[in-house]
């Protein structure tokens, strides 16, 4: 029986794919279904070679400006014979980010991705404990919709940048925490939330909270059941930075602000029975190679209430987003843990909360009763609860000196690459392959590199993808 | 004011708020404006966000009304100093990974040093007055994303320059502005000044920057430089302060030279949590029902400014400032569970508990229903006290100009509330000192008591010329900050009823 979920804290960043953040970890975990390095798509320019994908993600500049990820780009974006239902492809990303950026080399920039030097936290976070590698976006669609879904397994309807009536009319899980249930939430925001706009909120505004105050709570046991923080949208112009990671806001602040709730939550008297979430609203027009699954309505759910379909597009919500990012961290979850079992989406958030928090209450929509729930990923119990707190890196900026540091063949290996080490080793071992040697004797960058070289290899030779 | 039309002024200010996350907000529902609430709303929350230009609403100076207008805005991202490693793309078909070309770590052009915002605005309102503004802020992008451990023995993020390690960053900040007000009041000058109100018009025009530096995350050091010419444009009113005043009495009046003003700052800005560190699991239920939970922002300031005066050094002087608002938060945290059941006796002491920590519609027919729940937040109100102090030093037959002068009463030309019984800038003068405390409550009351006068000199605000006035009213807040008050205040001159906004920022 798995550890129960006594605080559960969800960070919802922004606009990145999961083969953006984390493809490129299945060079140190081959279970994970992410790049192998030859996924490509169809070029803006089609007379020159297909796109690629590549390893070279920066900090910032290569998705400026903001690829599209509304609707109809969704659309072209993982079907490019445009038609998303039937077989998608998941090949037009680069020509529908021509359409914006009207430039075929910088439009080729939606299939860089971050390997894990150079998103070392989130990958570090994914690798120690677990990664969900089928966690898809609830709409094929923008910022908006995505987040109401999380909330309300609903957008009311709105497939759109609406502020004012999806976000006003929802109904959320919110309004379940009420007095039959002993639970209760908090919003952590940063100064900005959908959520402030909402019209049963509106009137519990003691439930947000300032950012500033997150910390604080979490090493004084003051958390609630469930946590929901939000990122910080935009620069304050006074010093305070952006940290949702939405392009072409720097990916190295949101990191940061993962590693800054990490270690909180690693000193809350709680922290032996918390389940913290990393989740990406949507995949913000950037490149991913799973297609999205679609939906159908179980028949024995038909009486429930059905997200409202949007005019004019005519969309009923059956079919779901792009891939995004999903990292499941807690004392309770051993390293390497990869969760594929079923299709995951933020409805799957709504569904799990009232299964922990408020069972007696009613689900929101038919999308909330399919969404599989999560409750079972602490599966370490009693004595094997884990004591250790993770190391984590520094952010990387963009070619900035630490990568370089690690790499001199004299420097020490970065915590990072030992880590990386230690996971292909104990890959290699599930798998009843022999490891070239024993990471733990291993102290120089150049020496776990070399490594890390030959466990692909060997990973490769025995025919699992590199 | 009704609670439904609070709602609505909260909700409006929280779509606002809300609003940046929606980038993609635009113009295109507005042809159908009348068509739907749908498109209505969207169209009007384009036309107040969307980037560049959008439009806006703002209070002027207290006489003037709430103007309305236009900003065009420019914001850059912060983004740190380096520039993306060198593009390493795979070949067509391959697999095999080549590592981050990071060896070459890029040396910043010097356009690529600052990161810079900048807005113009232009606002009018009824009577005539208007305001345009242009402002630019630079922030250099020499720092680097760094942590460090916090007193909860937590990393935590900040920004790094060299030795320090803050939240905020340096930024150099410009400003130029033209502003023409049509009614500013007049008392006269000094503690007793009589009731008869004057009025005159005034227009500013400066240019500033300023350069702020944090040392800490509560400490920070400011200093800033101003070239400002006012001018007040003749009235023919009988009640005009040109009609009924002279130099002696008005200093300033007759001539307003252009000033060059410097200052230096020191502020600190601390934020304490007072909550001990308890294991309230909930299988844990020990201890008391609730342990205190306090937020103690502690905001003060210390300026000193430099006024000389172009062409009348008669006109020159200096000023030391003190401000201060100490603001505590007062809430505790539950420790207990309380059920309906559970509560023996009067139900009034519960009730008003539950309503404290955020009522989550209990039903008091139902045992099992959770009046209280462990880690539930109760908030009991926020003490705000604040004093104002400015004493002015000016040379042998040199005067403070009465239009530079400060004010008490009412709201000041930089909307500072006073002594709210008294009307707006009703006393004038070199040295004033201003104190008050608002204690708000639960259900947004608000009680709250005033202090403050005026004197020629700092060693004149006596305690024999100190105007006091205390009131009730409500206010709405929104994420901390008090954007709209209505009271009742009760001072010497009698009750004044007053709904007073707080409009400050351009939304």
């Amino acid at each position: 029986m798995p550890t129960q979920i006594q605080r559960l804290v969800v960070l919802m960043l922004e606009n990145r794919s999961f083969d953006h953040m984390l493809g490129f970890l299945k060079q140190t975990n081959p279970n994970i279904n992410g790049l192998t390095g030859v996924e490509w798509n169809y070029p803006a320019d089609e007379l020159a070679p297909n796109v690629v994908v590549s390893n070279d993600a920066g900090d910032v500049q290569d998705l400026d400006p903001d690829p599209n990820h509304e609707f109809i780009h969704v659309t072209n974006q993982i079907s490019s014979t445009g038609d998303p239902v039937g077989n998608p492809d998941m090949k037009g990303f680069v020509r529908d980010y021509f359409t914006d950026c009207h430039d075929a080399t910088h439009a080729a920039g939606i299939m860089k991705c971050f390997t894990p030097a150079t998103l070392p936290i989130l990958s570090t976070l994914a690798t120690q404990y677990a990664v969900c590698d089928r966690w898809f976006a609830s709409v094929p669609g923008s910022t908006i919709p995505n987040r109401l879904f999380v909330h309300g397994a609903s957008s009311a309807g709105s497939l759109t940048q609406d502020v004012v009536v999806g976000p006003f009319t929802l109904h959320t899980i919110f309004e379940s925490f009420d007095a039959t249930t002993p639970h209760d939430f908090a919003i952590y925001t940063s100064g900005s939330s959908v959520l402030l706009a909402n019209r049963y909120l509106v009137q519990h505004l003691d439930k947000f909270r300032s950012y500033a105050q997150f910390v604080f709570d979490a090493t004084h046991g003051n958390l609630p059941a469930y946590t929901f923080i939000e990122p910080a949208y935009d620069d304050d112009g006074n010093g305070g930075f952006a940290n949702s990671q939405h392009p072409d806001f720097p990916v190295d602040r949101g990191e940061a602000l993962i590693r800054e709730i990490y270690y909180a939550l690693t000193k809350s008297p709680d922290w032996k029975s918390t389940l913290f979430l990393i989740l990406y609203d949507e995949h913000g027009g950037i490149f991913d190679h799973v297609p999205p699954p679609i939906l159908t309505c179980d028949p024995a759910n038909a009486g429930l209430p059905v997200p409202p379909a949007t005019p004019p597009d005519v969309f009923d919500f059956t079919r779901l987003g792009v891939r995004v990012p999903a990292v499941f961290v807690s004392p309770c979850i051993p390293p390497n843990t990869v969760i594929n079992d079923q299709n995951y989406e933020h409805s799957s958030v709504v569904a799990t909360v009232r299964k922990l928090f408020c069972p007696g209450s009613q689900p929101l929509t038919w999308r909330e009763v399919q969404a599989p729930t999560f409750e079972n990923v602490l599966t370490l119990t009693g004595s094997a609860i884990r004591n250790d707190v993770v190391n984590l890196p520094n952010p990387v900026v963009s070619g900035g000196v630490d990568i370089n540091a690690a790499a001199a063949p004299t420097a020490p290996a970065t915590d990072l690459s030992v880590l990386m080490a230690a996971a292909m080793q104990y890959s290699l071992q599930q798998r009843g392959l022999a490891p070239p040697g024993n990471y733990q004797t291993l102290t120089t960058a150049a020496q776990i590199a070399n490594y890390l070289q030959q466990a692909q290899q060997i990973s490769k030779a025995a025919g699992g993808a590199s | 004011m009704t609670m439904s039309s609070r709602l609505r002024l909260s909700l409006v200010l929280a779509i606002l708020l809300s609003s940046a996350l929606a980038r993609a907000q635009t113009f295109h529902t507005c042809p159908a404006f009348f068509q739907n609430p749908h498109d209505t709303l969207d169209c009007l929350e384009a036309i107040f966000s969307e980037d560049p230009l959008h439009a806006t609403f703002s209070g002027m100076p207290p006489g003037n009304g709430i103007a309305v207008g236009a900003v065009l805005e420019q914001n850059t991202h912060y983004v740190s100093p380096f520039a993306p490693p060198t593009t390493t793309r795979l070949a067509p078909g391959t697999a095999e990974l080549q590592p981050p070309n990071t060896s070459t770590s890029t040396v910043p052009a010097l356009g690529s040093l600052w990161s810079a915002d900048g807005r113009i605005s232009a606002i009018g309102s009824a009577n005539g007055s208007w305001a345009a503004t242009g402002m630019l802020t630079l922030m250099p992008r020499g720092y680097k994303p760094s942590h460090r451990v916090d007193r909860n023995g937590v990393q935590v993020q900040c920004n790094k320059l060299a030795f320090l390690c803050t939240g905020k960053i340096f930024g150099l900040h410009f400003e130029s502005a033209h502003r023409s007000l049509e009614t500013i009041s007049f008392y006269g000058i000094g503690p007793k000044s009589p009731t008869i109100k004057y009025t005159y018009r005034q227009n500013d025009t400066y240019g500033s920057f300023r350069a702020s530096l944090p040392i800490a995350d509560w400490l920070a050091v400011e200093s800033g430089l101003e070239v400002r010419q006012t001018d007040l444009p003749p009235t023919t009113n009988s009640n005009s302060v040109s009609a009924n005043f002279t130099v002696a009495t008005a200093p300033g009046l007759t001539a307003q030279p252009t000033f060059t003003h410097s200052y230096v700052a020191l502020r600190t800005a601390p934020l304490l949590y007072v909550s001990p560190k308890t294991d309230d699991r909930d299988e844990n239920h020990t201890g008391p029902l609730m342990k205190p939970y306090l937020l103690l922002t502690l905001r003060n300031s210390a300026e000193y400014h430099w006024y000389a005066a172009h062409s009348d050094p008669a006109s020159s002087f200096q000023q030391f400032v003190l401000d201060s608002d100490e603001n505590i938060q007062i809430a505790t945290m539950t420790r207990h569970y309380v059920q309906v059941q559970d509560i023996k006796g009067s139900r009034l002491w519960y009730k008003m508990l539950a309503r404290d920590c955020g009522d989550t519609g209990i039903d008091w027919s139902k045992p099992l229903d959770y009046v209280l729940k462990v880690r539930q937040r109760c908030n009991y109100g926020n003490l705000d006290i604040r004093a104002h102090m400015v004493a002015s030093r000016t040379g042998p037959g040199s005067s403070v100009p009465f239009y530079l002068q400060p004010t008490v009463g009412g709201s000041d030309i930089d909307s500072r509330l006073s002594l709210r019984a008294y009307p707006d800038y009703r006393f004038r003068g070199p040295d004033a000192l201003a104190v008050q405390a608002d204690l708000s409550l639960p259900l947004d009351l608000l009680v709250f008591y005033d202090a403050g006068t005026v004197g020629p000199a700092f060693s004149s605000l006596s305690f024999g010329h100190l105007r006091q006035d205390a009131g009730l009213g409500f206010g709405i807040s929104l994420q901390g900050n008090l954007v709209a008050q209505a009271y009742m205040a009760w001072g010497s001159s009698g009750a004044v009823p007053t709904f007073g906004y707080n409009f400050s920022k351009l939304f």
